[in-house]
């Protein structure tokens, strides 16, 4: 009978205590972070682990700062002549900002997916492999089952598997965004962000991203940066939320949207005037 | 957490929609609490047109039950309800099951009036006290709903006790008639059924008050003991 009571009241199976959570379970952890364009500061003392193999969703109003964080975890932001960044972001214990810390190996690491699919005016053979080439990699057997792999992986191989040799940019919207994301998952990062992945896509290609965010992460820990409050609800296992540069309020996701802690959560979340 | 604070949504149409449900609501169990008054009178005055009245009004509870349950479904389908707003959904198709079922009740006593012989009036009037008892919660309880007032809703749900003590007087007294006047058997069961029938209101007010709870606080408050809700709202 006391079991029947904790399990009625208890969170479902896959959440996670974001405070306590082991180095084993984390995948990233950022902490103290503060971000400056210029003189004007964008991210104020964020903390926070995102947990491996889940969806982390993080949502908040326009210039509230969740692309800034998100581009921060494969330093995006390294671009920004005026940007300055305090705190550290941890991937494996190590400071991602610390000197000896090459890009182009971190984003290895920690693969990245935009807004609108940026496919290469290339065959949608060659944008799987493009990370590949980068890395040397030439024998074709690997090559191959790379692509096979990636578009599996992707839930684009049905479609395309009988054109790889046609223009990607031939393929639809939905189906780019997945080449793109197939393209990023060919070099295996163990880190996938993935900022607004949808926001281009009609609502069909959208529930298929969708659905294959769901797979991913039984292989990728996955951050995602999206505007469909809903989109957030439906896909993510935890959720962050984010307003005017601060971390407001970060829980799994049931209970950020049935019962926020902070009112502000409850006000954006229900659509009221802040 | 304890803002429920229906309006202000950026979309006006959306506090619109809220607000019509929580009216309807409100006049459901305005209805409803009008329909136990009626039966309670009917019964002390032997007023069989009232009693009728009761029966009748119960038609207007049914359609508004079935009225609202549309409502919320149309909200969840357009809106997507997130924390207050979905717990205010939930509460709601909740609660109007367990008034509706209280409108039943009360049609149940007055059918009795409406069928029933002098005697059996007799017995009935016995059960003015518990049934006034059982008005008042209702009523407390809709007034806790309208103003999101967990304090009222707990005392209603701690007047249950009350109730199930009463239900226990009046059965051993029914019980006294039966061993009495072996050929009352038949009409004492009857109104047994209906004592039956107001100590099941109090455990509605009871499930409404902790629908209420759920609404403001987002704790789910069933199948906890009196003492364990009243630290958990304190």
């Amino acid at each position: 009978m006391i079991e029947l009571k904790t399990t009625l009241k208890n969170a479902p199976a896959t959440a996670v205590d974001l405070q306590t959570l082991s180095a084993e379970q984390t995948a990233m952890e950022v902490r103290d972070l503060d971000l400056f364009y210029g003189s004007k500061q964008a991210l104020f003392g964020v903390s926070m682990k995102i947990p491996r193999n889940q969806v982390t969703a993080f949502i908040g109003p326009s210039g509230c700062g969740k692309s800034t964080l998100l581009r921060c975890f494969n330093r995006m932001n390294d671009l920004v002549d005026s940007c300055r960044i305090d705190g550290e972001i941890l991937l494996h214990g190590k400071n991602i900002h610390d000197r000896d810390v090459e890009v182009a190996a971190l984003r290895r690491h920690v693969g990245m997916v935009f807004q609108r699919p940026n496919p290469f005016p290339k065959t949608i053979y060659e944008n799987v492999i493009y990370g590949l080439r980068l890395q040397g990699v030439k024998d074709r057997r690997l090559l191959d089952e790379a692509v096979e792999q990636s578009l599996r992986g992707a839930a684009l191989w049905e479609e395309v598997k009988d054109r790889l040799n046609e223009n990607a940019l031939g393929l639809s919207g939905g189906q780019q965004q997945r080449l793109v994301i197939a393209r990023a998952i060919a070099i295996e990062p163990e880190v996938l962000l993935l900022d607004e992945p949808t926001s281009a896509l009609d609502p069909i290609s959208t529930l298929t991203i969708e659905e294959l965010i769901h797979q991913l992460k039984e292989k990728f820990t996955v951050a995602i940066v999206t505007h469909n409050m809903q989109q957030a609800a439906r896909v993510s296992d935890n959720t962050a939320f984010m307003y005017m540069g601060e971390l407001v309020e970060y829980s799994d996701t049931n209970t950020l949207f049935t019962t926020p802690v902070k009112k502000k959560t409850e006000d954006y979340i229900t659509g009221r005037y802040g | 957490m304890e803002n429920l604070n229906l309006g202000r949504h950026i979309s006006g149409q959306f506090n619109t929609d809220l607000e019509n449900v929580r009216n309807k609501v409100l006049q459901m169990g305005g209805l409803v609490e009008k329909q136990l008054a009626d039966a309670l009178n009917a019964i002390v005055k032997g007023d069989v047109e009232l009693a009728r009245q009761v029966v009748s009004t119960d038609r207007q509870v049914d359609a508004l039950d079935v009225n609202i349950d549309e409502d919320v479904a149309q909200i969840i389908a357009k809106r997507q309800p997130a924390a207050s707003d979905l717990r205010l959904m939930v509460s709601v198709t909740k609660i109007i099951v367990d008034l509706e079922r209280i409108g039943d009740a009360a049609k149940k006593l007055a059918r009795m009036i409406v069928k029933g012989d002098a005697s059996q009036q007799q017995l009935l009037v016995r059960l003015e006290g518990m049934g006034r008892h059982v008005s008042q919660m209702l009523h407390d309880v809709l007034d806790a709903f309208a103003r999101l007032d967990i304090e009222t809703a707990v005392a209603v749900h701690r007047e249950d006790a009350k109730v199930d003590l009463e239900h226990q007087g009046l059965f051993r007294e029914m019980t006294t008639y039966m061993m009495e006047d072996p050929r009352s058997i038949p009409r004492v069961l009857e109104v047994i059924s209906a004592v039956r029938s107001l100590e099941r209101i109090g455990d509605r007010c009871q499930n409404i008050a902790e629908y209420i709870v759920y609404m403001v606080k987002g704790k789910i408050v069933r199948h906890i003991s009196g003492e364990e809700l009243e630290a958990l709202v304190r």
